[in-house]
């Protein structure tokens, strides 16, 4: 899912992401709680109106964003006391709060507000952050949701096996049978440890989480990530790598990882890669989009986005086939390092 | 290129065809034209991928000089040999190449005996008439403007002015010389430039030298949106009442309805659409009038119609960044058939600029490109009535004051 913050992808019309292969968006429900507004969202009569996009959307309730204002906000049981990054008025963002806003929006997907921390943080911490997020979890199945909207639960518990298994278990048999969630987030990883950490975390959280509904890691990744992750067992991915990467030229292909604002690229006239059919690669040569991206022409980052999120969609469906076809050991084996930058461990 | 005068109106405007070959076909566009602008070879903000959705489709743009003059520059178009039309991915349109950016006037005193000023990303960088030809030359662009020395029309000395059509002539006969021994520049047409700032005898001396060289057309240089109207249109007029008729006019800066007009009446025939960048960095859609269709009485039905909805008055355009949008979902312009108009509404472009998502660009700009567009086929529509009363209904419509543009 590529990320979608304020309702809009790079400069891209809904027909542009829809050419690229997405097939759903994330948005921000607490950024546009602040701006602007959930509630007049819900009057223009949703966030699809919004964007003219008919497509799912997942929402994310804001709990990672607001983990990373540390100066503006205060974190209680009852929630979230925070101030807005844009005129700093104060608002109450609770775990009931955030399921009324994604009733506003009217996202098809809808996440739990969870307390996130920021890594390293000491043992007790990530325990006492993991119990409060089961709590609101909890609460947060009570409010009335936008008709047909799913709920997803997030498990926490960072990279403490026992903390985490424990979490997960008690989200899964959160509610009535048939009325828990809808499926899970796996919140919390991606936020700086060690790669090995967090394949032991995402393998244990799958383990623990069951087959019957999906999963979703939170924040993964580069393509790397997504092949390594999918491997282990998850199912949904949001990254904003794939557009904040294309806003510094840099773009994903089928012969691994380039960045076009580098001289090389100055006189080369192929396109960014000789077997994609994006908007990109079909009207525009490597050179004059070296020249736009220094000229900082805006359409740069569009068409740059555009490509890259018609790699991820690509990648994904390769992906899927690879699974179904049951050789996916074999594709992780040829493409886990083609997508690496030069300076990344392996 | 050859423009065919389909007529001429009695308050001057001219309406027309420019017709072009290409290899394989012949093609036409109507004037008055607007060219759809172009910087680093792209229409700003929008995707190729997009122009389906623009209304019409691009098939015809005027790229700047000092956006493609240092990248790609000559040496790379020279090596890759296809020129810019194959370059851009805009193999079957109409290219013309101006000096200047029109958007992005130079500053001035940088000029020298030898050669033009133009800004790049660079920095600035000096245009000599060889330089220029070799990048004419790898670029093959269906028309190109020839090096001139334009000064802006508030330099007021005598001695600067008469030294830019001195040298701009120069210019000239230096490109027509090396265009002679050269086949692939003589395929591609070549505009005279017109200077002369406000001094009514050198616009007149300079127009009336350029019109003894083989030229294809003319462009008028020197206005922007400085000028007071006033003298604008005598000062245009000095100027076009000396070329011949059968050649197209073209001209830079000219952005008003009100001065495109007053342009159309003076005898030019092709403009460019610059102005649509302006309005959509300062976060503005244009509302002018713009429609062939009303006449008295569709007036009077229309007024009937929206005084039921919130009675908006007429303006040039407005300013989404105003609060008073966020919670208005009408579309930015009623009755507009454009995608941004179709698909989204106010609210939502007001949003984008506060959250200063891109894609604000990308929309307004739809709008605005296609609102001027049908400003000019409404244009050449009355121009073509047998009733003069329409033309003149039509400017009584849309003629605005100066300054439209600051928002």
């Amino acid at each position: 899912m590529p990320v979608a913050t304020g309702g809009a992808i790079r400069g891209l019309t809904s027909g542009g992401v829809i050419a690229t292969g997405t097939r759903i968006l994330l948005s921000n429900a607490w950024h546009l709680m602040l701006q602007p507004g959930d509630e007049r969202i819900a009057t223009l009569g949703g966030l699809h109106r919004l964007m003219a996009w008919d497509r799912p959307i997942l929402t994310d309730s804001g709990g990672y964003q607001v983990a990373s204002l540390e100066n503006l906000r205060k974190v209680s049981e009852t929630g979230v006391h925070l101030r807005s990054y844009r005129d700093g008025s104060p608002h109450d963002l609770t775990p009931e709060r955030a399921i009324e806003i994604q009733r506003n929006l009217g996202s098809d997907i809808a996440m739990v507000l969870d307390e996130c921390l920021s890594l390293p943080a000491p043992p007790e911490e990530v325990e006492r952050a993991a119990a409060r997020s089961l709590r609101w979890a909890e609460r947060s199945l009570v409010p009335q949701r936008a008709p047909g909207q799913l709920l997803f639960g997030i498990v926490q518990g960072g990279t403490l096996a026992d903390v985490r298994r424990d979490n997960a278990r008690a989200l899964v048999s959160l509610g009535p049978p048939g009325e828990g969630f809808d499926g899970f987030g796996i919140g919390g990883l991606l936020m700086g440890e060690a790669g090995e950490d967090t394949r032991r975390m995402t393998a244990l959280s799958a383990e623990v989480l069951g087959e019957e509904r999906p999963r979703y890691l939170m924040g993964a990744g580069l393509p790397a990530d997504l092949i390594e992750s999918a491997g282990l067992g998850m199912d949904l991915f949001d990254s904003v790598i794939p557009t904040r990467l294309a806003r510094r030229g840099i773009v994903f292909t089928s012969t691994g990882r380039l960045n076009v604002s580098r001289a090389p690229y100055r006189d080369d006239v192929a396109p960014l890669d000789e077997e994609c059919e994006c908007l990109a690669c079909r009207d525009y040569c490597r050179a004059w989009l070296h020249h736009l991206l220094r000229a900082k022409e805006r359409i740069a980052a569009t068409l740059l986005s555009a490509h890259n999120l018609t790699f991820y969609a690509g990648l994904m469906a390769r992906l899927r086939e690879a699974i179904a076809a049951d050789c996916f050991s074999d594709f992780h084996e040829e493409n886990r390092h083609r997508w690496r930058s030069a300076g990344s461990p392996g | 290129m050859k423009l065919f005068l389909e007529k001429i109106t009695s308050s001057g405007g001219r309406v027309g065809r420019l017709v072009w070959c290409t290899e394989s076909a012949q093609s036409v566009l109507e004037t008055p034209l607007c060219l759809p602008y172009t910087r680093a070879g792209a229409i700003p903000h929008i995707v190729q991928s997009v122009y389906q959705d623009l209304s019409p489709r691009p098939t015809a743009a005027m790229l700047t000089l000092p956006s493609l003059y240092e990248l790609p520059g000559s040496a790379v178009l020279k090596e890759y040999d296809y020129g810019i039309h194959n370059f851009l991915n805009m193999k079957d349109q109409f290219l013309y190449l101006s000096i200047q950016d029109p958007h992005c006037p130079p500053r001035s005193g940088f000029n020298e005996e030898k050669s033009t000023s133009v800004w790049t990303n660079g920095g600035r960088m000096k245009v000599s008439v060889a330089g220029y030809m070799e990048f004419v030359r790898a670029s093959r662009p269906n028309v190109f403007e020839s090096l001139c020395d334009s000064v802006s029309s508030q330099t007021n000395k005598l001695k600067r002015v008469r030294k830019s059509v001195d040298r701009t002539l120069r210019f000239l006969d230096q490109t027509l010389a090396m265009r002679q021994n050269c086949q692939v520049l003589e395929e591609c047409g070549l505009l005279g430039a017109v200077v002369g700032g406000d001094v009514y005898e050198e616009r007149v001396r300079s127009a009336t030298e350029t019109v003894k060289r083989p030229v294809d057309g003319f462009v008028i240089e020197g206005f922007d949106l400085e000028h007071s109207h006033e003298c604008y249109q005598s000062i245009l007029q000095s100027a076009t009442s000396v070329l011949p008729q059968s050649s197209p006019r073209f001209i830079h800066g000219v952005y008003s309805p009100g001065d495109i007009l007053t342009a159309v009446e003076s005898g030019v025939d092709v403009f460019d659409s610059a102005c649509v960048l302006t309005a959509t960095e300062n976060g503005c859609a244009f509302t002018f009038h713009n429609s062939s269709s009303d006449c008295v009485e569709n007036r009077r039905e229309n007024r009937g119609a929206t005084e039921n909805i919130a009675a908006e008055p007429p303006s040039h355009q407005i300013d989404l960044n105003d609060e008073k949008y966020a919670m208005d979902f009408s579309p930015l312009l009623r009755g507009c058939e454009c995608y941004c108009c179709v698909h989204h509404t106010r609210a939502y472009i007001h949003h984008l600029l506060i959250t200063r998502e891109i894609l604000a660009s990308t929309l307004l700009m739809m709008h605005n490109f296609t609102h001027l567009m049908k400003f000019f086929a409404s244009l050449r529509d009355v121009l073509r009535s047998p009733l003069e009363s329409d033309y003149l209904h039509f400017k009584s419509l849309c003629a605005f004051p100066e300054h439209f543009l600051h928002a």
